[in-house]
């Protein structure tokens, strides 16, 4: 994207010429995108985390519509008496009961405690309804009676009072759980009200779990955010110690976050427990462009005081912006992977907005950033004295020297990279996933105290239900499906850690005792009627007696569907996925019938299902971010080795800390499993500004890595420490979080960015001294016999040089290349090229084309069309070289048998020209030097024939343009008289030879010298390519609409002889 | 009625100048084999001649002429004679027994203009912007013979038309006039490439037994002329275009005819009008193009147990391209497709919905000498796809050789699945003369 550096710096001049234009746009922007915020909803429940059309939400959902279910406050009233059958606790149960169910978010009717609920008994054939207490006061004969009535009621025992009689519970189903904060606050008021020294209330349940997050969401919104941009602030000041440094970043946090959690809401995406971390990572990973961009800003104001900043500032974008834009993309890759993989709402939000926070911190950093530079002129840094002698800071020095030592030890040092890396996959085989949502508290937290006492006391807070429906009404009154079920509920309470099982059987049970008179030592658990009609009439009976709605939770209105309640006393994932698989193995293959059918439902099941996707699918979504990131960094540096190198430290790093996470028995969470992914993205960002600067440095190095390392890293190794330093305490922020699921997997980034750094600093250089090594023992036996002739060559070449400069010319080495450049070329010409193509073995295969060319004012439009041979004839190549760097140039293709003129991607500078061994530059510039891509050397003159020839030898200005050009260096020899290179010499990156070019003839034509015979010889592959020009004129204009894309379709130009110039 | 219109034109153009001259004979020739693992057998054994001549009659005017034999001695592509229905009387093939056919491929007088060109005889005039999937690409019919296999340029049909090109303002205007009825040729009933999928047997079953097809040339209105206007820019990087188009859809509908107690599927053709949107840029290693195309109600047919009818409903095609100029010499082209018509009845024959990818990859060795290519074609509604892979290699200026594998798989319903039993290796020599 950035490839070309004219066009990178010529785009930055365009952009920062309107600065308080472009910082007006950025900020309308972000306006724009943040007033999304006013519209962000909350969602806190564990039923979030699963795509609504899963099986096991509609199976949940089906049994909340039918039975009315809807998350649960448990408030637990514990005495510290013997028994909770006393005055004070039941008149407490009774008041407790009336004030909650007097609450507005809490649904009246559906309160459960002693003061709601009766009791089954019968007497002679009779049934007996009754409620378990009445008003208060009560008499200690009604509560003698209460206490016997529950204990003859085996549904309510570890339900509605604790086996042990100690504590009772008061069951409050809530409304609207977006709004259960508040609910859960005034339950809370209303509770405190009742407590004595002897009688202790706990809130706990799903409904006050998703009150207690959604208030640790504000509490973790208003601490964490502020934390983060003031630890950011302080971050940047110190590195760069100038307040002028700081509006900038400032504002790309602000897009970046702004903007992303504002299209979140305009999108009506919630904002689930997990999102509190996005802004944090946003901040955290969008100021890192910051930091290499003012890095780049201070060491180039520090070279040159004198510039004018807005230059300096352009130096600094073009430095920066292919490093930032290849890590932006890296990193996106990490988010990408884990939204495509994740099912779970939350976290693919989380994924899609995290990728497109950091795409807005890449665009206001590129954008906005500069034009604030700009508009504030930041002074020198004091933490960059030192660039003003050149001289690279002392951090950078010391960082660079451990890479340098790195690079010289390589073998001891990837050997125990290569140790670490076996003995942390063997610890992190013990990763254990799992999860409870009471894990979103602190361990004294007083409602996760309240949801372990409940659990040890009563059957416990997690509920796993079983949605059983029969294929007709009425199927319920049928005897036998009801024994079925009460099979079913005695096979449950076999499976582990289910305490207990509720359902109508239960009652029927009860009902047919009391109507059989059966004595208490006659009662069979879950006896029931066999008669064909008898649980119609118990029904019928009971109806007669009690509320007719006191069943509605257990049985629907049709006698369709009924509902189990199965009651765990753990709600941990690894504990009751155990529970849930049998239980679903015994209904598939020992329940299920054409008529009668069951379903799972309830929190267990939802937990369960989400967390085995989790299970299933975090190692694949972490191999695709790996895939995408791998796959990114080998396409941007276009080299499989430079971007295996690139990912091999973050991965590295994040399978060490997957070792961590099992040695130290932190399992794999939803918050955690996303910890792996983030890193991949973020930390493979120091690996590839690391690569990047030491591919380039290494060539102007002679592969010599350690030096490379030493001279050329500081710069880079410093920003880089200071960009993971930001990474590491921005998501090390998350550690005050009061969510503990959110401090660990801030803590595991915050690592993971950090390790990633130190490994990159480590590995890199390493594994490219190994590779060079590599390489050279297997060239070294061919290569000998080379380097010995080329030694030798040089030195005689070095001899006549020396010689040659002795005698030397008035010319500078600049001056001749600027005769070069500036040679006429026509304002248009036109000419037929025999081209001949030669391979190795010297079979040749020949073209013919007709080229027109016309220097415009803003361009210079080219366009080839072939004659020869007969298959190829009619293709055309039309091509709009731009002179503004800014304006991206544009290029045609029309194939005959296609019958359309097409796009075509631009090509590269060195790119070689459709088959020849010429490159698209050397085609362009007609055999010119740009004077702007060279540094060039005078190394004398000669004389041949007559003609003065001047060696002018040259490398391209930066490793950049060396890179876009294809060339290491060049040696020209130039004939005086024409200003035509006779011959050139280009080396590659390596400084080996790659080819010669020659041009044999040129003759003056139309007043202009012109080469009618140029051969091109590839020394790595052997091929050569001859041009020989002819009917070469230089008419004064071309018709402009030959040069139109269209024209390509409409045949071989029609030419007209225009007036030679 | 084809050789007055040749002859037609020929005088015409010979009444321009008496001084025209002959340039550019060629003769393309392809010599191909066709195996197929599956079946066990040779499938194609062809022979394909194009002899082409453009004749300079001035600077500006010429006469652009080319044929094509085809002779395939396997005769399983396309066993038995064409359907001649499908064409018209002006574009259709001569048989050469049951070898092959002959037909005349270009035959136009081209006049360049100031501003552009002019062009009347047969000829192909090709719109789409996209690779191997047609949004825009309207004006020709298509020959099936070989499914999507071969190269548009081949598989077009040309038609007799007049087609004016011309830039006024920065505007390319380009004009068609197209009185030639042809349309798609689609391959007999036994041909190797017959299409056996529902929506093309008018929703009968692959495998079952279908009824008779049989096209009525009289159903063709001969008197409908198709007319197509495009109007393109350059604005910035991008070229925008807009295309309309009214004339006769290329696709046949069926009903059902009694003929004394035999029920057949009678081919008929209908109008269709187009109106698109094209888009095309490049920046840096990348060049995007996208098209879509609304064809309003357009005619559909429906079928049921016992009636196979037709409705008119809206359609739209809409494309995305783009090609990756990547490393290591490659050539990426990356596109999807998204085909919907609105409202579709559940009896609707063809799905209401087509969802297709492509993806194709070349890379050239040793300075294009050798091009590896290949392509993925997945249908996302049906999860089946065809994918291929080809070698060339140019060892003489004119003379290619090509070796390629295509294979198949899929539900026998999907477009690509119904020939999952289709799997061919082919090889292939061509040579201009």
């Amino acid at each position: 994207m950035f490839s070309n550096e004219r066009k990178t710096i010529g785009f930055f001049y365009r952009i920062t010429a309107r600065p308080q234009l472009a910082l007006s746009v950025s900020l309308l922007a972000i306006a724009l995108a943040s007033a999304g915020l006013a519209k962000l909803v909350k969602d806190t429940s564990v039923k979030a985390f699963i795509p609504p059309d899963h099986p096991a939400l509609i199976a949940d959902q089906k049994a909340a519509d039918v039975f009315g279910l809807s998350d649960t406050i448990a408030i637990a009233l514990t005495t510290t008496k013997s028994t909770v059958f006393e005055s004070q606790t039941l008149e407490a149960v009774v008041d407790v009961t009336r004030l909650v169910s007097e609450l507005p978010n809490i649904r009246s009717d559906r309160v459960l405690s002693l003061a709601t609920e009766s009791s089954i008994s019968g007497k002679d054939g009779e049934i007996l309804v009754a409620p378990y207490v009445g008003k208060p006061p009560l008499t200690p004969r009604e509560i003698d009676a209460a206490r016997e009535m529950w204990r003859a009621m085996p549904p309510h025992i570890g339900t509605l009072v604790s086996e042990d009689e100690s504590s009772a519970i008061i069951l409050a189903e809530i409304i609207n759980s977006n709004i259960a904060a508040e609910t859960y606050r005034t339950v809370l008021e209303v509770v405190a009200n009742v407590e004595t020294d002897n009688l202790k209330a706990h809130v706990a349940g799903p409904g006050a779990v998703s009150g207690y997050l959604s208030r640790y969401i504000d509490q973790d919104a208003s601490k964490l955010q502020p934390l983060v941009f003031m630890l950011v602030l302080g971050f940047i000041y110190f590195a760069f110690r100038r307040i002028g440094a700081l509006p900038g970043p400032l504002l790309v946090v602000f897009g970046a976050v702004g903007g992303g959690l504002g299209l979140m809401a305009w999108n009506g995406i919630p904002y689930y427990a997990i999102t509190n971390a996005l802004p944090v990572i946003i901040v955290a990973i969008s100021v890192a462009d910051s930091i290499h961009i003012l890095s780049a800003y201070f060491q180039h104001r520090s070279q040159h005081p004198d510039s004018q900043v807005r230059d300096l500032v352009v130096q600094a974008m073009s430095a920066m912006a292919r490093p930032i834009t290849l890590t932006t993309i890296t990193t996106i890759a990490g988010f990408v992977g884990i939204g495509l993989v994740s099912i779970m709402p939350p976290i693919t939000a989380f994924a899609w907005f995290a990728a497109l926070g950091v795409f807005l911190a890449w665009v206001f950093s590129i954008l906005a950033l500069p034009s604030i530079l700009i508009l504030l002129e930041p002074g020198p840094s004091p933490a960059f004295e030192n660039w003003t002698k050149r001289s690279p800071s002392g951090l950078g020095q010391f960082l660079a020297r451990i890479g340098a030592f790195s690079a010289r030890h390589y073998v001891p040092v990837l050997g125990l990279f290569a140790a670490t890396t076996v003995i942390a996959v063997s610890s992190a085989v013990q990763l254990k996933v799992d999860r409870s949502q009471v894990d979103n508290f602190a361990s004294d937290e007083p409602i996760r105290i309240a949801d372990e006492l409940i659990n040890k006391t009563f059957s416990g807070t997690a509920f796993l239900d079983v949605v059983i429906e029969t294929s007709e009404p009425e199927g319920l009154l049928n005897p036998e499906n009801m024994r079925r079920i009460a099979a079913l509920q005695e096979h449950m309470e076999t499976l582990p850690h289910i305490q207990k099982t509720v359902g109508i059987t239960d009652y029927l049970s009860l009902l047919h005792h009391s109507i059989k008179g059966h004595s208490a030592g006659d009662r069979e658990r879950r006896e029931l009627p066999a008669e064909p009609g008898s649980i119609a009439q118990y029904l019928l009976v009971y109806e007669m007696s009690g509320d007719p709605t006191d069943f509605e939770e257990e049985i629907d209105y049709d006698y369709q569907t009924a509902l189990v309640r199965g009651i765990l006393n753990s709600s941990y994932f690894s504990e009751s996925r155990v529970t849930v698989e049998a239980l679903q193995g015994y209904i598939d293959t020992r329940f299920n019938d054409e008529f009668m059918s069951a379903s799972l439902a309830g929190d267990v099941s939802i937990g369960y299902h989400w967390m085995s996707r989790l299970e299933q699918s975090h190692f694949i979504g972490i191999a695709l971010s790996l895939v995408l990131v791998l796959g990114t960094s080998v396409i941007v540096f276009k080299s499989i080795v430079a971007g295996f190198i690139a990912v091999v430290p973050v991965t590295f790093s994040v399978t060490v800390l997957y070792a961590v996470m099992g040695y130290l028995g932190i399992y794999l969470e939803p918050a955690t499993s996303m910890f792996a992914a983030i890193a991949l993205g973020v930390g493979v960002d120091f690996g590839i500004h690391l690569v990047e600067r030491l591919r380039e440095a290494r060539v102007f190095h002679a592969n010599d890595t350690a030096a490379a390392v030493d001279r050329a890293l500081p710069q880079t190794a410093r920003a880089c420490f200071f960009n993971s330093a930001a990474l590491g305490l921005g998501f090390a922020v998350l550690l005050v979080s009061s969510l503990p699921t959110l401090q660990r997997f801030g803590g595991l980034v915050a690592v993971a960015a950090v390790s990633s750094y130190v490994a990159a600093l480590i590995i890199v250089p390493a594994m490219y001294a190994a590779e060079h090594e590599m390489w050279r023992k297997l060239e070294m036996s061919s290569r000998r016999i080379i380097t010995r002739a080329a030694v030798l060559l040089v030195l005689v070449a070095g001899s006549l040089l020396l010689a040659s400069q002795a005698d030397a010319s008035e010319y500078s080495a600049l001056e001749i290349a600027r005769h070069v450049s500036d040679r006429p070329e026509g304002r248009a010409t036109q000419r037929t090229i025999d081209i001949v193509l030669t391979n190795k073995r010297g079979r040749s295969k020949a073209r013919q084309a007709l080229v027109i060319k016309e220097n415009r004012g803003d361009s210079r439009a080219t366009r080839i069309t072939y004659t020869e041979p007969a298959s190829i004839r009619a293709t055309s190549f039309l091509s709009h070289d731009f002179h503004d760097p800014a304006r991206a140039d544009t290029s045609w293709f029309y194939m005959p048998s296609l019958r359309k003129v097409r796009r075509v991607p631009a090509s590269d500078r060195g790119d070689y020209f459709l088959g020849t061994d010429f490159t698209y530059e050397d085609i362009q510039s007609e055999l010119k030097f740009e004077t702007s891509d060279y540094l060039f050397h005078y190394d004398g003159h000669s004389e041949s024939d007559g003609r003065v020839l001047h060696h002018l030898s040259g490398e391209p200005a930066n490793q950049r343009i060396a890179r876009e050009l294809g060339y290491g260096s060049f040696k020209a020899l130039i004939d005086e008289t024409t200003w035509l290179p006779v011959r050139i010499e280009f080396m590659d990156l390596e400084q080996q030879a790659l080819k010669t070019v020659t041009v044999s003839t040129f003759e003056q034509i139309d007043g202009i010298w012109t080469a009618t015979d140029i051969r091109a010889v590839n020394h790595h592959t052997g091929h050569q390519t001859h041009f020989a020009f002819r009917d070469v004129s230089y008419p004064s204009d071309l018709d402009d609409r030959l040069f139109d894309p269209p024209a390509l379709a409409r045949g071989l130009p029609i030419l007209t002889a225009g007036a030679p110039q | 009625m084809k050789l007055v219109l040749t002859a037609a034109l020929l005088a015409l153009a010979g009444q321009c100048t008496l001084a025209a001259e002959a340039r550019d004979f060629t003769l393309a020739t392809r010599l191909s084999y066709g195996y197929s693992d599956v079946a066990s057998e040779s499938m194609q054994e062809i022979v394909r001649l194009a002899p082409g001549l453009r004749i300079e009659l001035s600077p500006r005017t010429q006469i652009v002429l080319e044929g094509r034999v085809r002779l395939d001695f396997a005769d399983k592509l396309e066993p038995g004679e064409i359907n001649p229905e499908t064409y018209s009387s002006l574009s259709r093939p001569a048989v050469i027994n049951d070898l092959g056919t002959t037909e005349i491929r270009d035959a136009y007088v081209e006049h360049a203009l100031d501003n552009g060109v002019l062009r009347i005889g047969k000829q192909q005039v090709a719109w789409g912007k996209l690779d191997g999937i047609k949004v825009l690409d309207v004006l020709n019919p298509q020959d099936f013979r070989e499914f999507i296999l071969d190269d548009f340029s081949e598989s077009r049909i040309s038609l007799w038309s007049a087609y004016l090109d011309v830039t006024l303002a920065g505007w390319r205007t380009e004009l068609a006039l197209i009185p030639d009825n042809t349309g798609h040729a689609i391959p007999t009933q036994g041909a190797w490439f017959e299409l056996t999928a529902p929506r093309y047997r008018y929703g009968a079953i692959p495998g079952n037994s279908a009824l008779p097809i049989v096209t009525r040339r009289e159903s063709i209105d001969a008197g409908t002329s198709a007319y197509a206007l495009r109007l393109s820019r350059q604005v910035g990087t991008f070229e925008l275009g807009a295309v309309a188009y009214s004339g006769l859809d290329h696709e046949p509908l069926g009903r059902l005819v009694d003929n004394a107690g035999e029920i057949t599927v009678e081919r008929f053709y209908k109008r269709r009008d187009v109106f698109g949107l094209s888009a095309e840029t490049s920046f840096g290693p990348l060049a995007l193009r996208a098209e879509v195309a609304l064809q309003p109600d357009r005619k559909f047919n429906m079928r049921t147990p016992t009636t196979l009818s037709t409705i008119q409903l809206d359609q739209l095609r809409a494309a995305v391209g783009i090609d990756v100029d990547g490393p290591w010499n490659t050539f990426i082209n990356i596109q999807y497709l998204h085909d919907s018509v609105r409202n579709a009845p559940m009896s609707l024959v063809r799905p209401d919905q087509d969802r297709i990818v492509t993806m194709f990859l070349r890379r050239n060795f040793s300075y294009e000498t050798i091009n590896v290519i290949a392509k993925w074609y997945h249908s996302i509604e049906l999860d089946d796809e065809m994918y291929s892979f080809a070698l060339e290699f140019s060892f003489a200026d004119n003379t290619r050789l090509r070796l390629a594998a295509e294979r198949f798989s899929g539900a026998s319903h999907g477009i690509f699945g119904q020939f999952a039993d289709r799997d061919r290796f082919t090889i292939g020599l061509a040579h201009t003369f």
